[in-house]
């Protein structure tokens, strides 16, 4: 078990720590998810992405009353990775990993 | 990739404030509608008291469509794969409210009051400090809620005099209606 280099980014980090904390399954539309990690369009785009890419988020298009909506959930694979990548950092302060 | 257990103890303080974030936001989503519902609800009941008075049956009926939307709407609220001890959750969440409600009536039964206002104020009163408890616990904007319910329920009491029904239906239920509308916009 070691760091995941790709959950460990800060805005991406935020995102996982926010999906995981809804309940699973759950969605959360892509303005609300801005929003709450006051991040800007382009850069959150872009570390979705990257999650997504990596398989651990989901990202669902659809449309409401001919508006498009892009949700983003957590995947099982996701939920494991956040999980074990805590776990990593909680042992690191607690001086049982390595730093590295 | 190295991480010293400075950069750990910030990481996982991140994680803590971004799940702290979203926990406050579900909670705000699952109440507001249910905001909405008693607010108009208020509304309603106080207007056909202050300018039909005679007719006497507004608060039974708007309480029991209040109750009944207020079960349909937990119905229909999305269900992601939640676990027994959720579901169970939800129902204790409903049970609860129903019984603040069945508490407040019992209270005026043995507390002498004199009339609608009393009973009325009472039910602002208890509601707001439920909000207000229930946003120490979750988040600012519902104790900020609760304080203007409570600060609004007793202006109204102590000093609006004979337009208090239409007093505490625009503007308590108006509160709440408003409320409910800020806490979907996060």
């Amino acid at each position: 078990m070691g760091a995941d280099e790709i959950i460990h980014q800060s805005l991406r980090l935020k995102i996982m720590a926010t999906l995981n904390a809804l309940p699973r399954g759950d969605k959360i539309e892509f303005p609300r998810l801005k929003a709450l990690l006051k991040a800007t369009d382009g850069n959150l785009g872009a570390h979705i992405a990257t999650l997504e890419t990596a398989g651990y988020i989901a990202v669902e298009k659809d449309f409401v009353d001919r508006k498009p909506r892009t949700r983003v959930s957590l995947t099982p694979i996701g939920r494991r990775a956040f999980e074990s990548h805590v776990a990593y950092l909680r042992d690191l302060i607690d001086g049982a990993a390595p730093k590295g | 990739m190295s991480i010293t257990r400075d950069e750990a103890t910030q990481a996982l303080g991140e994680i803590d404030a971004a799940a702290g974030r979203a926990a406050e936001f579900k909670t705000y989503t699952r109440m507001a509608p249910f905001l909405i519902i008693w607010g108009l609800v208020w509304m309603v009941c106080d207007l056909s008291t202050q300018f039909a008075p005679q007719w006497g049956l507004a608060w039974p009926i708007g309480v029991g469509a209040g109750t009944l939307a207020s079960i349909v709407m937990g119905f229909s609220l999305p269900k992601p794969d939640t676990t027994p001890e959720q579901r169970a959750r939800s129902w204790r969440h409903m049970a609860s409210w129903l019984l603040v409600i069945v508490f407040v009536f019992c209270l005026s039964l043995v507390i002498p009051m004199s009339g609608l206002k009393e009973i009325h104020s009472l039910f602002g009163l208890v509601f707001g400090f439920i909000y207000l408890v229930v946003g120490i616990w979750t988040g600012w904007r519902m104790a900020a809620l609760g304080i203007a319910l409570v600060v609004l329920t007793l202006i109204g009491f102590y000093a609006v005099g004979q337009w208090y029904s239409l007093y505490m239906g625009l503007v308590s239920g108006g509160a709440l209606i408003l409320g409910g509308l800020w806490l979907r916009r996060i």
